[in-house]
């Protein structure tokens, strides 16, 4: 597969969005450079040059192979991780990071609308906003049971991996790492309750997606669990007094 | 691009209501594709909504929302084999896969991923000012820097990415309701913001904005599904949704 332009990538390995473009780039085979951005200390450069929003993932696009830090005036860049996955399916068509039918195309991306919706409400009130949010618990309950609803009987969001589990993949492995570890921002045992309840019947669907997603090449190739497990325990917002 | 399989002629139903800008925004794009399918109109009024919407054709409850393929069957009952897919760009994206020759998508990858990545940003600028002053009744003051932002996005002209695309689409419902509504005080805000909105709107620092609304305006897909008279008759319900 010819690539058509140079790829270079901006990301940190603690950020899902990051996460979902990382998987993308590893399905397509693509040649890429990555670059390691901090948003807690964001280098000067950035913004002017890469991403006026000041946000990752973003990528730059063709011209010339550059330093991350002076992207070429003629390369694209493209920010907003759902933005880069779709072009990434455009510009590798064989990588077939979306099935080439219509239904099929539609399917994956209303699983990642859907997902967006009540999935990464709930993700987002239990993990981060506990205490602000009115049923954290139930809401992310929910949100996982719908997007479990939506699968298929076996494999993939819509059989064979495309964008709707790159997108949806590096949420679910963050919240079974900070359940199983009772990370966040709840009260302790909060997070292992959750996690016991995931092992239920109701949840059986769910936890076989998620043991095929963990062997799938381009998960093994960018989840490394201990060095997340290490950033997320670490993690300010979830400390304890 | 991939090469999408052609679909041979199946059924198509549109779950639509006629105040619904999300509805609009699909109209235009199966006028742009000279698609006629079949129309059910749901009645979104408290405790209006059939029950077999939410529980034949979509389980979010929302409109628009399509039945594709399948056996042909009575709306309120379709077709297990059918298609059921949802939310409004989900559903643009759909038109565009099966319509290549509808112009939804541009050809150029990078120009598609400028229209993609306009219409995510236009959800935090121009519709986050048409809920506030259509929705919350805020004044002009907390909508026009909104305005002003969405505005930023445009390119310098023609269209939002320069040629006509799927992102004209998804904006054009809130942009035509803004200028065709506020005349008539029609909208939560206090009386009198209607015309306050329009006298901003006409000062210079917005002679892009009003450039690019006048272009929608002259668009016939935009111009064929916007039906003033209902919309702008008073009702108790304040029919906006």
């Amino acid at each position: 597969m010819v690539q058509p332009g140079q790829i270079t990538f901006y990301t940190h390995v603690y950020s899902p969005y990051c996460h979902r473009v990382h998987i993308a780039l590893e399905e397509a085979k693509a040649e890429y450079t990555s670059c390691s951005i901090n948003l807690m200390d964001r280098p000067p450069w950035y913004n002017t040059k890469v991403n006026p929003a000041g946000k990752i993932p973003a990528i730059t696009y063709g011209g010339p192979k550059h330093a991350p830090e002076e992207p070429s005036p003629e390369a694209a860049k493209i920010n907003e991780s759902t933005v880069i996955l779709e072009f990434l399916a455009d510009i590798f068509p064989e990588a077939k990071l979306l099935p080439a039918d219509p239904v099929q195309r539609a399917q994956a991306r209303l699983m990642i609308t859907a997902w967006e919706g009540k999935g990464f409400e709930g993700f987002k009130d239990f993990f981060f906003m506990y205490a602000q949010a009115t049923s954290p618990e139930k809401t992310l309950l929910e949100g996982l049971d719908a997007f479990q609803a939506r699968l298929l009987a076996t494999g993939f969001a819509v059989g064979e991996w495309s964008n709707a589990d790159s997108a949806v993949a590096p949420f679910l492995l963050r919240a079974e790492l900070l359940l199983k570890n009772d990370l966040g921002t709840y009260p302790v045992g909060e997070g292992k309750k959750v996690y016991e309840a995931l092992q239920g019947p109701r949840f059986a669907r769910l936890r076989q997606y998620l043991k095929d997603v963990k062997e799938h090449p381009s998960i093994k190739a960018t989840w490394d669990e201990a060095l997340q497990f290490g950033i997320w325990s670490q993690n300010p917002m979830f400390k304890r007094t | 691009m991939p090469s999408l399989t052609m679909p041979q002629h199946k059924q198509l139903t549109f779950y639509t209501s006629p105040y619904s800008p999300y509805c609009h925004r699909v109209h235009i794009a199966l006028e742009e594709a000279k698609v006629e399918p079949s129309l059910v109109e749901i009645d979104l009024r408290p405790g209006c909504k059939p029950a077999w919407f939410t529980n034949k054709v979509n389980p979010m409850g929302t409109v628009p929302a399509f039945t594709y393929g399948g056996a042909p069957a009575p709306p309120d009952q379709p077709s297990p084999a059918a298609l059921k897919l949802a939310e409004s760009i989900v559903l643009i994206e759909f038109i565009a896969d099966l319509h290549p020759e509808a112009a939804l998508h541009p050809k150029d990858p990078e120009l598609l991923a400028r229209a993609r990545l306009f219409i995510t940003l236009s959800h935090d600028t121009l519709h986050d000012a048409f809920r506030g002053f259509f929705f919350r009744g805020e004044r002009i003051e907390s909508i026009l820097p909104s305005l002003e932002a969405f505005q930023a996005l445009l390119a310098p002209s023609g269209y939002a990415v320069g040629p006509w695309s799927m992102a004209d689409v998804v904006v054009a419902p809130m942009i035509v309701r803004f200028m065709r509504l506020a005349g008539y005080e029609i909208g939560k805000y206090p009386m009198g913001e209607g015309k306050r909105l329009l006298k901003a709107l006409g000062e210079p620092k917005f002679a892009r904005f009003m450039q690019y609304y006048q272009s929608l305006w002259d668009r016939p897909s935009v111009k064929a599904t916007w039906d003033e008279v209902p919309v702008s008759c008073d009702s108790p319900e304040g029919r906006l949704i």
